[in-house]
């Protein structure tokens, strides 16, 4: 993406439309679409139409208007208008979400609806950006069941357990849109961060008694990046924008949990869980906090007041949901 | 006199006495009291990374601790309140899984039957005290003065479980407040972003790097300060500012500055344990 392309600002203002603007008439909605034909414009800019905003109009049905009734030249992926191919991922208003199962109706800010192309991604053309990062990265992660040979026993081939079943099919739902890819806050600022989607999937197929890989399935990440999974900086936005409701949170945790198991862990996090073991809270309130507290009038706290922690953390393991 | 359980977490206590001090002044000025109870820990948010059962069953030993005291829980972390909330949702609303905590509860003597309210202290003062009621308090009207609003991730998500109060994407109870003391809280590029403060113990380059990003940001809106309303974005945008770049950025704690609008003492409010020096600022509005 270009250093310089615009980003959404929560007041959306309008600069440097000139003439290309109009006003919506009734039953008009004013789409401020980003556009950028690398062939001509050297910057990436917005532009603003009139579509008519008729009940049950989706925002994918007014990009689908525009192309076919004002500007031919406008590019955007789609293809199911179902939301199930997850193609059409846009981000509206500043959050991203397949703009085919997006109302209008629902999404229109201060008079308008932004429409610009996924963050975290470099920009082809307009709302089309190029994914091959996102699903590089989702196929270094082995995204399949590593089940080794076929062999016929004449027992049952699989065993899969109800619980994990229900693990596996909360992940299950994912179109790949790339919502969370470009919502995430940490891919933002390092573009080596395996992103939200890669984990679930590699979640899913770690939680599944069929797959024999396991967590070496990032192996060939962790050779690359190092730090694959742990730059997630639990913003929540990826568990927020998800268009099938997976617990992305949820499962980035317990995906950590399983490298904790095998003390993979980074040095930083062990010692925060040690100190919460060990003293029941993260920081030791030390001589100077104490006198500073005291000095300030407020409460002593007293910096073991949480013996009773222990036999929770003590316990081996604790029960995965 | 309205009362509620004050927690204060970890890094409040120990880093940032000045929220607190304030928070406490501001309280008073209010007639609210907050209770320190005796039995807190860590609201376990760190520990999720390392087995998130634990994580609840610390969260919900806490919630039991304020629960026996019958008294709601205010916190000035946003990441307490959100990893607390979150624990309570689910102790809620999954039977199977509250079955497994009460028994893990059990063991170590405590019980807990879903009772404890949590609530950010902003949340508390939006609702329980009101925008008009905070407004009418003010002596000393920062007019004139625009500041940036830093939500911070944790205050509104994950928004499922937040009954629906405010907007976790374009959110307005903070910017509502700011306003109440009559400075401007002015709009800047992805007012959203997260300080990165969580990767601060696995990438430095990385947390520090997401700071810079949402400092560059307030700056080209011209703001003349930051209001924050979470430890960790606080250690981010005020303690390490200056190893990021020449800012010169106050950045107040949202009770730092209600503190400061209604006639109390700066000394009071701890502004000196602020980084970034707010003298200039505060001079400029009489206090």
């Amino acid at each position: 993406m270009p250093a310089s392309m615009p980003e959404l600002t929560r007041e959306s203002g309008i600069s440097g439309l000139g003439e290309e603007d109009g006003k919506a008439m009734a039953g008009e909605v004013t789409f401020r679409v980003l556009r950028f034909d690398p062939k001509k414009d050297r910057e990436p800019h917005f532009k603003e139409y009139q579509v008519p905003n008729e009940q049950g109009m989706t925002v994918l049905d007014g990009l689908l208007q525009i192309k076919a009734e004002q500007d031919p030249t406008l590019s955007f992926r789609r293809s199911c208008r179902s939301g199930i191919c997850g193609s059409c991922a846009v981000r509206i208003n500043g959050s991203s979400r397949p703009c085919c199962n997006t109302q209008i109706t629902d999404n229109i800010v201060n008079g308008k609806v932004t429409v610009e192309p996924l963050a975290n991604f470099e920009l082809i053309r307009d709302l089309v950006v190029n994914l091959d990062p996102f699903w590089s990265k989702i196929r270094q992660i082995h995204p399949y069941n590593e089940s080794g040979p076929f062999v016929m026993t004449g027992k049952a081939l699989m065993e899969v357990c109800a619980d994990d079943l229900a693990e596996i099919r909360k992940t299950e739902g994912c179109i790949f849109c790339g919502s969370c890819y470009s919502d995430c806050e940490a891919l933002r600022t390092n573009k080596d961060f395996v992103g939200p989607a890669a984990i679930v999937r590699a979640y899913r197929f770690m939680r599944d008694p069929r797959d024999k890989l396991g967590k070496k399935r990032l192996d060939e990440l962790k050779a690359k990046t190092g730090n694959a999974v742990w730059l997630c900086a639990v913003c929540g936005n990826c568990g927020e924008v998800c268009p099938k409701l997976i617990p992305t949170n949820e499962c980035i945790a317990s995906y950590k949990n399983s490298w904790f198991e095998d003390n993979l862990q980074p040095d930083g996090l062990k010692a925060t869980a040690e100190n919460i073991e060990k003293m029941g809270r993260v920081y030791e309130l030390d001589d100077f906090a104490i006198r500073q507290r005291q000095k300030m009038g407020l409460a002593p706290l007293t910096p073991d007041n949480s013996p009773k922690l222990e036999p929770i953390l003590k316990k081996k393991k604790g029960v995965a949901k | 006199m309205k009362r509620y359980a004050i927690f204060p977490g970890c890094t409040v206590p120990a880093q940032m006495p000045n929220y607190e001090l304030s928070a406490k002044k501001v309280a008073e000025k209010l007639g609210i009291e907050l209770v320190y109870l005796e039995g807190f820990t860590c609201c376990g948010f760190p520990y999720e990374a390392k087995d998130t059962f634990k994580q609840k069953t610390i969260s919900i030993r806490n919630l039991a601790v304020a629960e026996k005291e019958g008294l709601e829980v205010v916190t000035l972390c946003s990441t307490c309140g959100s990893t607390l909330t979150k624990a309570n949702h689910l102790f809620k609303t999954d039977a199977k899984y509250r079955g497994k905590l009460e028994e893990a509860l059990k063991e170590i003597g405590f019980e807990y039957h879903g009772k404890t309210k949590i609530r950010h202290f902003t949340r508390m003062l939006y609702e329980d005290v009101g925008v008009e009621k905070l407004k009418s308090l003010v002596v000393r009207p920062f007019s004139g003065v625009k500041l940036a609003a830093d939500y911070g991730c944790h205050y509104l998500k994950p928004s499922a479980v937040f009954e629906g109060f405010d907007d976790p994407k374009r959110p307005h109870t903070m910017d509502e407040i700011i306003e109440a003391t009559g400075a401007t809280s002015v709009d800047y590029k992805d007012r959203m972003a997260c300080c990165g403060a969580a990767l601060l113990a696995v990438d430095e380059k990385t947390s520090v790097g997401m700071t810079k990003y949402k400092l560059d940001n307030i700056k080209a809106a011209g703001a003349d300060g930051m209001v924050t309303q979470c430890p960790f974005c606080g250690i981010m945008y005020d303690v390490y500012q200056a190893t990021i770049g020449a800012y010169n950025l106050p950045v107040f704690y949202l009770p730092q500055l209600l503190g400061a609008a209604f006639g109390i003492d700066p000394k009071e409010l701890g502004f000196k344990i602020n980084q970034v020096k707010a003298t200039e600022l505060l001079k400029k509005v009489g206090a």
